[in-house]
C-alpha cells in the first residue's frame, strides 16, 4: 500500500469523526440556533413587556419573579398575587443567560462582560459597573458554532447580525455538525 | 495601660458592630423569610450570600466582593473544567454541578470556596448536558440527562443517561453515591424537607417523597407540558415552574399532592 493510500485512509477515518452525522438528518431534529443582534450589544434598556419565547433561568425576590429571556434579557413579572402575575417590564441585555438580583441590583452577564445594574424603578434602569471581558473564554461575537456542543446546529449566517448565544429548538434538516 | 484596654475594647466592640451589619455568610441560602435575599433555580449560575457573589462561567468558579454592591471586585478564580452547569450553595457548603463532575467546596471565613471533592459521574468520559445539584446537609440530589442528540460523542457512539443521583455528602470530602431513580429528561430541581420536586423537560414536574434515601417514591406527576427548571417557595408551600413559554405555578401540600394555581404566557 503505498504511502499516499495511507495517508488517505488516515484523513477518510479522522474526517468520519468530525464532520459526519452519525444520525440521519432528513427532517426535524432537536439542535442549536444562532441567536442574532441587530444593534449595540452593549447597550441595556428597560422596555415594556415582550413575549415569552425562550424562558431560561429564574430568580424570585419578594413578590417579583426575574425570568431570563435566554440571550436577550430579563423579564420582569409582579406576583404580589400568584393567582393573576403580569409582566411589568423587560430587560434588554444582550447575550443574557446568567444573572441574579441583590437588594436592588441586577447582576447580569452581557455578551462577555459582566455587568451591575440598579433597579430601583425598572423603568429607569442604570447600568453602575461594567466589568469588560469578564466572561472573554465565550469569546461570543466571533463565534461560528456552539461552544462545547456536539451535535446539530442551524449554520451561521452573519449578515442577520451579531451572534449573541445559542437556543435549543427544532431544526429542519440542519446542514451544520459538530 | 487602661488608654489600652480602652481602645482594645473600642476596637472589639467596632468589629462586633461591623460583623452584625453583614447578613452573615454562615445564613442558608434559600431562606426568604425576610423576603431580602433572591431564590434562584437549581441552574443559577450566580448566587450571593452576605457580601460574596459567586459566579460558574463555563470554566471557572470566580468569587467576588460586593462589600460594595455598585463595585464588585473580583479577589478569587479558579479553573475547574470546560462543562461547568450550575452553583448550588447550602450553609457554607457550595456545590458546582457540570457535565461529568460533581465539585464540593467548603466556604471558608473569608468567603472562598475551598474544594473539598471532586466526584465523576462516569468512569470514561460521557458527556451529559446540563446537570443540576441541590443539597441538604446530608444528601446531595443530581439530576443527568442526555438529550439523544447531545450525547453522540465525535465517533458516533450514543450514550444515554436519564436518571437521578443521590449522594451521601456527610463527609463531603468523600461523597458517596447511594442510589439512582431512572427518569424520562430530568431538568432542574428543588426540595423541601422530605419532597423533593423534578423537572421532566417535556412532561411535567414530578414530586417525590425522599424521607428514605433508598426508597424514592413518586407521589404526584402534572404531565405533559414543558418544564426546565423550579424554584420551591417554601415559607407559601408554592411552586414554580418554567419552561418553554410559560411561568407555571403550583401549591404543594406536606403529602407532596400538587395544585395548579396560574399559568402565565405572553
Amino acid at each position: 500500500m503505498s504511502l499516499r493510500i495511507i495517508l488517505f485512509l488516515i484523513v477518510i477515518s479522522l474526517s468520519s469523526c468530525f464532520d459526519t452525522p452519525p444520525i440521519d438528518v432528513e427532517g426535524d431534529i432537536e439542535g442549536l440556533r444562532p441567536i442574532y443582534y441587530q444593534g449595540d450589544t452593549k447597550e441595556i434598556t428597560s422596555n415594556p413587556p415582550r413575549q415569552f419565547e425562550n424562558l431560561g433561568k429564574i430568580v424570585v425576590l419578594g413578590n417579583f419573579l426575574y425570568i431570563n429571556e435566554q440571550n436577550l434579557g430579563i423579564h420582569i413579572i409582579d406576583n404580589t398575587d400568584p393567582i393573576t402575575p403580569f409582566a411589568i417590564a423587560f430587560i434588554s441585555i444582550p447575550g443574557c443567560v446568567d444573572y441574579t438580583i441583590n437588594g436592588n441590583i441586577i447582576y447580569a452577564n452581557n455578551t462577555e462582560d459582566l455587568v451591575a445594574i440598579r433597579v430601583d424603578n425598572v423603568f429607569m434602569i442604570v447600568e453602575v459597573i461594567r466589568l469588560e471581558d469578564f466572561y472573554s473564554e465565550f469569546d461570543f461575537a466571533s463565534q461560528l458554532f456552539p461552544e462545547n456542543f456536539n451535535g446539530v446546529f442551524e449554520c451561521v449566517d452573519q449578515t442577520q447580525g451579531t451572534v449573541i448565544g445559542w437556543v435549543e429548538t427544532i431544526l429542519d434538516e440542519p446542514k451544520c455538525w459538530r | 495601660m487602661i488608654n489600652i484596654k480602652t481602645y482594645l475594647c473600642f476596637i472589639f466592640s467596632m468589629i462586633i458592630f461591623l460583623l452584625s451589619c453583614s447578613e452573615g455568610s454562615g445564613v442558608s441560602f434559600g431562606d426568604t423569610a425576610d423576603g431580602s435575599s433572591a431564590q434562584s433555580g437549581s441552574y443559577a449560575n450566580m448566587i450571593t450570600i452576605g457580601d460574596r457573589l459567586y459566579i460558574v462561567s463555563r470554566s471557572s468558579l470566580i468569587t467576588m466582593d460586593i462589600t460594595d454592591p455598585l463595585f464588585p471586585i473580583e479577589i478569587y478564580r479558579e479553573q475547574l473544567s470546560f462543562d461547568l452547569e450550575s452553583l448550588f450553595i447550602n450553609g457554607n457548603t457550595l456545590f458546582v454541578g457540570s457535565q461529568t463532575n460533581l465539585y464540593i467546596y467548603k466556604i471558608n471565613e473569608n468567603g472562598i470556596p475551598e474544594e473539598a471533592s471532586v466526584t465523576p459521574y462516569f468512569q470514561f468520559d460521557n458527556i451529559c448536558p446540563r446537570d443540576p445539584v441541590v443539597a441538604n446537609d446530608t444528601i446531595a440530589y443530581v439530576t443527568l440527562s442526555s438529550d439523544e442528540f447531545q450525547v453522540v460523542d465525535n465517533c458516533g457512539r450514543t450514550q444515554i443517561t436519564n436518571e437521578l443521583r443521590l449522594y451521601n455528602i456527610v463527609d463531603i470530602e468523600n461523597p458517596e453515591l447511594i442510589n439512582i431513580v431512572d427518569l424520562e429528561a430530568p431538568k432542574g430541581l428543588g426540595f423541601d424537607g422530605e419532597l423533593l420536586f423534578i423537572c421532566e423537560k417535556e412532561n411535567g414536574i414530578k414530586v417525590f417523597n425522599i424521607a428514605d434515601p433508598l426508597d424514592i417514591a413518586l407521589i404526584d406527576h402534572n404531565a405533559s407540558f414543558a418544564a426546565q427548571d423550579v424554584i420551591v417557595l417554601r415559607v407559601e408551600n408554592r411552586l414554580l415552574v418554567v419552561g418553554g413559554s410559560a411561568i407555571r405555578q403550583y401549591e404543594y401540600d406536606e403529602l407532596g399532592k400538587l395544585t395548579f394555581i396560574s399559568v402565565l404566557e405572553i
